[in-house]
């Protein structure tokens, strides 16, 4: 049965995955990281409920917080990005390039 | 509803959640399937009978991550527009099903806590383990969380 939850996993993750390399937009690039976070907490919760043990459990709490915080970080460059650029495409930000 | 029932369609659910998420142009529409998926996933943890995870998944997760997301696409406005695409009917049964289904999920928490049949994950045993072995790890957290909220406020403030 755990068979399943690693699939399900890795099948999340690599949604998230392609999202982050496909698409442009910063906010759907940020959304996709998220997913991927969330894959992999449900990879640790179920290791942890099949074995009967709670620091799968506890790792994922942690991995919930670590990307709440990452979130509000990350939304606010993206912000002011905006501000500095007028765009949120990841094509229009090549301040590095020449 | 048995566990593996629950467990298919909230895995079913939460890759729809990731193929909306990937493949919809429209930025709103991206933040909602990412929002079905943490839904589905909160499904999930119930079916593994992990009842506290599972709540903290909705409150943390679709409760403050989302709306975030949501917020800032509605400040950055690029499109001029961002109503949600809630006008045939069609999107109304889907989100009328899809507001049952989170009133199941919850209401099957309520279930799994209180039934005797199912080993639950104890959370006298987590919350022990977080103020004795993990102790430090908790502090760390707090300063990540006061640092990140500073961290966001400072650079989004608007230069004088």
């Amino acid at each position: 049965m755990i068979y399943h939850y690693v699939v399900l996993s890795l099948i999340l993750f690599s949604l998230g995955l392609i999202t982050v390399i496909v698409r442009r937009n910063l906010i759907v690039i940020l959304i996709g990281i998220e997913f991927m976070l969330n894959s992999v907490g449900i990879l640790f919760v179920s290791y942890a409920r099949f074995y009967n043990n709670y620091i799968g459990e506890f790792v994922a709490l942690v991995i919930m917080l670590i990307a709440a915080c990452e979130m509000a970080i990350g939304l606010s460059i993206v912000v002011a990005m905006f501000r500095i650029y007028g765009s949120v495409k990841s094509n229009d930000i090549r301040e590095l390039k020449n | 509803m048995s566990s593996t029932l629950l467990f298919y369609i909230s895995a079913i659910t939460a890759i729809c959640g990731g193929i909306i998420m990937l493949f919809s142009r429209n930025t709103v529409n991206s933040a909602m399937g990412l929002l079905l998926s943490f839904v589905s996933t909160a499904g999930i943890y119930l079916s593994i009978s992990s009842p506290f995870l599972a709540v903290a998944q909705i409150f943390l997760y679709s409760g403050a991550v989302a709306v975030l997301i949501v917020f800032v696409i509605m400040m950055i406005d690029e499109q001029k527009k961002y109503e949600l695409p809630v006008h045939g009917l069609f999107s109304k049964s889907i989100a009328i099903v899809s507001v049952c289904y989170i009133g199941y999920v919850l209401i099957d928490i309520m279930k799994v806590s209180s039934g005797a049949s199912v080993v639950v994950s104890d959370m006298r045993i987590l919350g022990r383990l977080m103020i004795s072995d993990y102790l430090l790890h908790i502090e760390a957290l707090s300063l990540v969380l006061i640092i990140s909220i500073m961290a966001a406020i400072l650079v989004a403030k608007r230069k004088s």
